[in-house]
Protein backbone atom coordinates (compact mmCIF):
# COMPACT_ATOMS: atom_id res chain seq x y z
CA UNK A 1 0.00 0.00 0.00
CA UNK A 2 1.51 3.19 -0.83
CA UNK A 3 1.18 6.40 0.09
CA UNK A 4 3.15 9.92 -0.62
CA UNK A 5 3.57 12.81 1.03
CA UNK A 6 5.42 16.21 0.68
CA UNK A 7 7.14 18.48 2.62
CA UNK A 8 8.53 21.38 0.96
CA UNK A 9 9.23 25.05 2.18
CA UNK A 10 11.32 27.91 0.87
CA UNK A 11 15.04 28.32 1.67
CA UNK A 12 16.08 31.51 1.80
CA UNK A 13 18.80 31.09 -0.41
CA UNK A 14 19.67 30.91 -4.44
CA UNK A 15 19.53 27.86 -5.89
CA UNK A 16 23.02 27.28 -6.74
CA UNK A 17 24.16 27.58 -3.05
CA UNK A 18 20.92 25.22 -1.79
CA UNK A 19 22.27 22.70 -4.58
CA UNK A 20 26.07 23.30 -3.52
CA UNK A 21 25.42 22.64 0.02
CA UNK A 22 23.75 19.37 -0.85
CA UNK A 23 26.54 18.18 -2.88
CA UNK A 24 28.69 19.78 -0.50
CA UNK A 25 29.29 16.13 0.89
CA UNK A 26 32.07 17.04 3.77
CA UNK A 27 29.86 18.39 5.86
CA UNK A 28 27.20 14.99 6.14
CA UNK A 29 29.14 13.72 9.24
CA UNK A 30 30.32 16.77 10.98
CA UNK A 31 27.93 19.06 10.99
CA UNK A 32 24.56 16.51 10.52
CA UNK A 33 26.91 14.00 13.09
CA UNK A 34 23.68 13.98 15.29
CA UNK A 35 21.99 11.82 12.89
CA UNK A 36 25.17 9.79 11.56
CA UNK A 37 28.69 9.58 12.48
CA UNK A 38 30.19 7.74 9.35
CA UNK A 39 29.60 8.14 5.64
CA UNK A 40 30.68 5.30 3.52
CA UNK A 41 31.21 5.16 0.08
CA UNK A 42 30.17 1.22 -1.04
CA UNK A 43 30.36 1.97 -5.18
CA UNK A 44 29.78 5.03 -7.44
CA UNK A 45 29.22 5.28 -11.03
CA UNK A 46 29.97 8.40 -12.31
CA UNK A 47 28.01 7.86 -15.98
CA UNK A 48 24.91 7.36 -14.35
CA UNK A 49 25.99 9.87 -11.03
CA UNK A 50 24.96 7.09 -8.94
CA UNK A 51 26.52 6.49 -5.20
CA UNK A 52 25.92 3.42 -3.13
CA UNK A 53 26.30 4.76 0.45
CA UNK A 54 26.33 3.47 4.37
CA UNK A 55 24.89 5.95 6.67
CA UNK A 56 26.16 4.42 9.84
CA UNK A 57 26.12 5.66 14.23
CA UNK A 58 27.13 4.21 17.43
CA UNK A 59 23.71 2.95 19.39
CA UNK A 60 24.63 0.50 22.88
CA UNK A 61 27.83 0.07 21.56
CA UNK A 62 26.39 -1.44 17.73
CA UNK A 63 27.77 0.05 15.05
CA UNK A 64 23.78 0.39 12.83
CA UNK A 65 22.80 1.95 9.87
CA UNK A 66 21.20 2.01 6.38
CA UNK A 67 22.68 1.42 3.50
CA UNK A 68 20.84 3.74 0.14
CA UNK A 69 21.23 4.48 -3.24
CA UNK A 70 21.65 7.98 -4.04
CA UNK A 71 21.54 9.93 -7.23
CA UNK A 72 21.66 13.50 -8.37
CA UNK A 73 19.70 14.05 -11.79
CA UNK A 74 21.63 17.71 -12.59
CA UNK A 75 20.99 20.74 -11.89
CA UNK A 76 18.10 20.74 -8.60
CA UNK A 77 16.82 16.56 -8.42
CA UNK A 78 18.22 14.08 -5.86
CA UNK A 79 16.85 10.78 -5.47
CA UNK A 80 17.19 8.51 -2.83
CA UNK A 81 16.34 4.76 -2.60
CA UNK A 82 16.98 0.96 -2.10
CA UNK A 83 17.16 1.83 1.42
CA UNK A 84 18.06 -0.93 3.83
CA UNK A 85 18.92 -1.72 7.46
CA UNK A 86 22.76 -2.26 8.37
CA UNK A 87 23.61 -5.12 9.38
CA UNK A 88 20.99 -7.25 7.42
CA UNK A 89 20.09 -8.66 10.28
CA UNK A 90 19.11 -5.57 12.27
CA UNK A 91 15.05 -5.05 13.12
CA UNK A 92 14.53 -2.27 11.23
CA UNK A 93 11.09 -1.28 9.73
CA UNK A 94 13.18 -0.68 6.00
CA UNK A 95 12.67 -4.67 5.96
CA UNK A 96 9.18 -4.19 5.24
CA UNK A 97 8.43 -0.28 4.42
CA UNK A 98 9.93 0.42 1.14
CA UNK A 99 10.70 4.49 0.70
CA UNK A 100 11.80 6.41 -2.18
CA UNK A 101 12.21 10.15 -1.98
CA UNK A 102 12.98 12.48 -4.42
CA UNK A 103 13.90 16.17 -3.44
CA UNK A 104 13.58 19.35 -6.01
CA UNK A 105 14.95 22.66 -6.03
CA UNK A 106 13.63 25.38 -8.18
CA UNK A 107 14.49 28.75 -8.23
CA UNK A 108 11.96 31.99 -6.83
CA UNK A 109 12.73 34.52 -9.32
CA UNK A 110 11.25 37.06 -7.85
CA UNK A 111 13.47 36.43 -4.26
CA UNK A 112 16.36 35.11 -5.48
CA UNK A 113 15.45 32.02 -3.07
CA UNK A 114 14.71 28.39 -3.52
CA UNK A 115 11.96 25.89 -2.96
CA UNK A 116 12.66 22.63 -1.79
CA UNK A 117 10.33 20.17 -2.36
CA UNK A 118 10.70 16.51 -1.11
CA UNK A 119 8.52 13.99 -2.40
CA UNK A 120 7.85 10.87 -0.29
CA UNK A 121 6.55 7.69 -1.28
CA UNK A 122 5.95 4.76 1.48
CA UNK A 123 5.57 1.75 0.39
CA UNK A 124 3.94 0.23 3.44
CA UNK A 125 2.43 -3.41 4.55
CA UNK A 126 -1.56 -3.26 5.29
CA UNK A 127 0.02 -3.91 9.01
CA UNK A 128 1.98 -0.15 9.14
CA UNK A 129 -0.57 1.66 6.82
CA UNK A 130 -2.40 2.94 10.13
CA UNK A 131 0.77 4.46 11.43
CA UNK A 132 1.45 6.23 8.37
CA UNK A 133 0.77 9.23 9.65
CA UNK A 134 3.35 8.85 12.82
CA UNK A 135 5.67 7.98 10.04
CA UNK A 136 5.38 10.77 7.67
CA UNK A 137 5.69 13.16 10.87
CA UNK A 138 8.90 11.72 11.79
CA UNK A 139 10.10 11.24 8.52
CA UNK A 140 9.26 15.60 8.23
CA UNK A 141 10.63 16.52 11.45
CA UNK A 142 14.08 14.70 10.29
CA UNK A 143 13.86 16.39 6.79
CA UNK A 144 12.91 20.01 8.87
CA UNK A 145 15.82 19.27 11.13
CA UNK A 146 18.92 18.44 8.97
CA UNK A 147 17.71 21.75 7.29
CA UNK A 148 17.71 23.83 9.70
CA UNK A 149 21.41 22.79 10.37
CA UNK A 150 22.26 23.53 6.83
CA UNK A 151 20.50 27.19 6.78
CA UNK A 152 22.58 28.16 9.50
CA UNK A 153 25.29 27.42 8.07
CA UNK A 154 23.75 29.17 4.91
CA UNK A 155 23.11 32.20 6.56
CA UNK A 156 26.41 32.13 8.18
CA UNK A 157 28.10 32.04 4.98
CA UNK A 158 25.91 34.57 3.57
CA UNK A 159 26.52 37.28 6.21
CA UNK A 160 30.51 36.41 5.76
CA UNK A 161 30.69 35.93 2.67
CA UNK A 162 27.85 37.30 0.60
CA UNK A 163 24.13 35.98 -0.45
CA UNK A 164 25.24 34.37 -3.66
CA UNK A 165 28.70 33.56 -3.08
CA UNK A 166 29.41 29.78 -4.28
CA UNK A 167 32.75 30.44 -5.08
CA UNK A 168 34.28 27.67 -2.45
CA UNK A 169 32.87 25.33 -3.67
CA UNK A 170 33.50 26.70 -7.14
CA UNK A 171 37.42 26.43 -6.06
CA UNK A 172 39.76 23.82 -7.78
CA UNK A 173 40.73 22.26 -4.50
CA UNK A 174 37.03 21.93 -3.13
CA UNK A 175 35.63 18.20 -3.21
CA UNK A 176 31.94 18.11 -3.67
CA UNK A 177 30.18 15.67 -5.15
CA UNK A 178 29.35 15.28 -8.93
CA UNK A 179 31.52 18.60 -9.42
CA UNK A 180 31.82 18.16 -13.27
CA UNK A 181 27.53 18.96 -13.22
CA UNK A 182 27.83 21.55 -10.41
CA UNK A 183 30.36 23.68 -12.42
CA UNK A 184 28.00 23.05 -16.00
CA UNK A 185 24.81 24.41 -14.21
CA UNK A 186 26.50 26.98 -11.55
CA UNK A 187 29.53 28.25 -12.03
CA UNK A 188 31.57 30.26 -12.59
CA UNK A 189 29.93 33.57 -11.56
CA UNK A 190 31.36 34.17 -7.86
CA UNK A 191 32.65 36.67 -6.00
CA UNK A 192 36.12 36.79 -4.15
CA UNK A 193 35.82 34.88 -1.12
CA UNK A 194 36.36 37.72 0.79
CA UNK A 195 34.61 37.63 4.35
CA UNK A 196 33.06 41.35 5.24
CA UNK A 197 34.78 43.18 8.18
CA UNK B 1 36.28 52.13 38.59
CA UNK B 2 37.21 49.04 37.13
CA UNK B 3 40.16 47.76 37.54
CA UNK B 4 40.74 47.71 33.91
CA UNK B 5 40.43 51.33 33.41
CA UNK B 6 42.33 51.63 36.91
CA UNK B 7 45.35 49.65 34.62
CA UNK B 8 44.28 49.96 31.06
CA UNK B 9 46.19 48.09 28.37
CA UNK B 10 49.79 48.04 27.81
CA UNK B 11 50.16 50.57 25.73
CA UNK B 12 48.12 52.84 22.77
CA UNK B 13 44.12 52.20 23.60
CA UNK B 14 44.18 52.05 19.80
CA UNK B 15 46.20 49.33 19.48
CA UNK B 16 44.39 46.73 21.82
CA UNK B 17 40.56 45.26 20.95
CA UNK B 18 38.52 47.19 23.82
CA UNK B 19 37.40 43.72 26.24
CA UNK B 20 40.43 42.04 27.67
CA UNK B 21 40.30 38.54 28.24
CA UNK B 22 39.68 37.69 31.83
CA UNK B 23 42.04 35.29 32.52
CA UNK B 24 40.24 33.63 35.56
CA UNK B 25 37.25 30.92 34.34
CA UNK B 26 38.82 30.11 30.82
CA UNK B 27 38.91 26.24 30.51
CA UNK B 28 41.27 24.22 29.93
CA UNK B 29 41.03 21.54 26.91
CA UNK B 30 38.22 23.59 25.50
CA UNK B 31 37.45 25.99 23.68
CA UNK B 32 36.39 29.19 25.13
CA UNK B 33 34.34 32.21 23.28
CA UNK B 34 35.19 35.78 24.35
CA UNK B 35 33.98 39.31 22.52
CA UNK B 36 36.70 41.28 22.17
CA UNK B 37 34.32 44.29 21.39
CA UNK B 38 34.27 45.70 18.15
CA UNK B 39 32.00 42.94 16.72
CA UNK B 40 34.97 40.96 16.74
CA UNK B 41 34.86 37.44 18.45
CA UNK B 42 37.65 35.18 19.22
CA UNK B 43 38.40 31.57 20.24
CA UNK B 44 40.56 31.08 23.58
CA UNK B 45 41.97 27.64 24.06
CA UNK B 46 44.59 27.20 27.27
CA UNK B 47 48.00 25.56 25.75
CA UNK B 48 50.68 25.04 28.24
CA UNK B 49 51.36 28.81 30.27
CA UNK B 50 49.68 30.66 27.55
CA UNK B 51 46.91 30.90 25.20
CA UNK B 52 45.97 30.62 21.60
CA UNK B 53 44.14 33.15 20.45
CA UNK B 54 41.93 32.59 16.97
CA UNK B 55 39.29 34.39 14.97
CA UNK B 56 36.51 32.72 15.08
CA UNK B 57 35.97 32.28 11.92
CA UNK B 58 37.36 29.11 9.80
CA UNK B 59 39.23 29.83 7.00
CA UNK B 60 37.70 27.04 4.98
CA UNK B 61 33.91 27.92 4.89
CA UNK B 62 33.73 30.70 7.62
CA UNK B 63 32.59 27.87 9.82
CA UNK B 64 31.76 28.74 14.14
CA UNK B 65 34.81 27.94 15.45
CA UNK B 66 33.21 28.75 19.03
CA UNK B 67 31.59 25.17 18.15
CA UNK B 68 34.85 23.51 17.56
CA UNK B 69 36.45 20.77 19.27
CA UNK B 70 39.93 20.80 21.07
CA UNK B 71 41.45 17.55 20.08
CA UNK B 72 43.28 15.41 22.16
CA UNK B 73 46.21 16.14 19.31
CA UNK B 74 46.31 19.86 19.44
CA UNK B 75 44.11 20.58 17.53
CA UNK B 76 40.86 22.22 16.71
CA UNK B 77 38.42 20.35 14.68
CA UNK B 78 35.83 22.67 12.68
CA UNK B 79 32.50 21.68 13.55
CA UNK B 80 31.04 22.11 10.02
CA UNK B 81 34.00 20.23 7.53
CA UNK B 82 35.72 18.18 10.36
CA UNK B 83 39.13 20.03 9.23
CA UNK B 84 41.74 20.36 12.39
CA UNK B 85 44.00 22.72 13.33
CA UNK B 86 46.83 22.92 14.62
CA UNK B 87 46.59 24.98 17.41
CA UNK B 88 50.35 25.56 17.65
CA UNK B 89 50.64 27.39 14.44
CA UNK B 90 47.12 27.42 13.72
CA UNK B 91 47.61 26.01 10.09
CA UNK B 92 44.98 23.36 8.75
CA UNK B 93 47.02 20.09 9.26
CA UNK B 94 44.44 17.36 8.72
CA UNK B 95 40.76 17.04 6.65
CA UNK B 96 39.33 14.05 7.71
CA UNK B 97 37.19 13.97 4.38
CA UNK B 98 40.16 12.84 2.42
CA UNK B 99 39.91 9.48 4.12
CA UNK B 100 36.22 9.62 4.21
CA UNK B 101 35.66 10.16 0.43
CA UNK B 102 38.61 8.99 -0.67
CA UNK B 103 37.14 6.57 -3.70
CA UNK B 104 35.11 9.24 -4.43
CA UNK B 105 38.04 11.76 -4.51
CA UNK B 106 40.14 9.25 -6.48
CA UNK B 107 37.52 9.15 -9.65
CA UNK B 108 36.27 12.64 -8.74
CA UNK B 109 36.40 14.49 -12.02
CA UNK B 110 39.01 16.71 -13.60
CA UNK B 111 37.98 20.16 -12.23
CA UNK B 112 38.76 18.62 -8.73
CA UNK B 113 42.53 19.96 -8.57
CA UNK B 114 43.04 18.85 -4.62
CA UNK B 115 46.82 19.89 -5.24
CA UNK B 116 45.61 23.95 -5.17
CA UNK B 117 44.62 23.82 -1.94
CA UNK B 118 45.52 26.73 -0.49
CA UNK B 119 47.69 27.14 2.51
CA UNK B 120 44.50 27.45 5.13
CA UNK B 121 45.28 29.02 8.61
CA UNK B 122 43.08 30.10 11.48
CA UNK B 123 43.82 33.69 12.43
CA UNK B 124 45.98 33.98 15.14
CA UNK B 125 46.20 36.95 17.53
CA UNK B 126 48.78 38.13 19.56
CA UNK B 127 47.94 39.57 23.07
CA UNK B 128 49.76 41.23 26.17
CA UNK B 129 49.17 39.69 29.69
CA UNK B 130 48.63 42.53 32.70
CA UNK B 131 47.85 40.81 35.63
CA UNK B 132 44.56 38.69 35.36
CA UNK B 133 43.67 39.94 32.20
CA UNK B 134 45.35 39.73 27.94
CA UNK B 135 44.63 42.18 26.54
CA UNK B 136 44.49 41.45 22.84
CA UNK B 137 46.10 43.15 19.85
CA UNK B 138 44.86 44.81 16.87
CA UNK B 139 47.41 43.47 14.75
CA UNK B 140 47.70 39.35 13.68
CA UNK B 141 50.46 37.30 15.65
CA UNK B 142 52.91 35.69 13.81
CA UNK B 143 51.46 32.16 14.16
Amino acid sequence: MKHRFTVEYEIDCPVAIAVAVYLDAEHYVFLHKKYSDTYEVLSYDPATRKIFIRESWRLFGLRIGQTCMTEYVPPGEFLNYDIEPFPRWLPSIHHVMKTRTRLVYTEILERDATWSMLEIELDLPFWLWPFRAWIQKAIARLKIEKDEQDIDMIRRRAALFGRENNSIYLADHQFILHKDEYLKHFGPNSKPLTPLE
Amino acid sequence: MTEATMHGPPGPADAFYPRPIELRGLRRGAVNVRDLGDGVEVVVVPEGDGLRVFREICPHMGGPLSQATVCEDATLACPWHGYRFSLESGRLVDNPNERIMADLRRRAPACFRPEHAPKYALTSLAYTVVGERAYVHRRRSGA
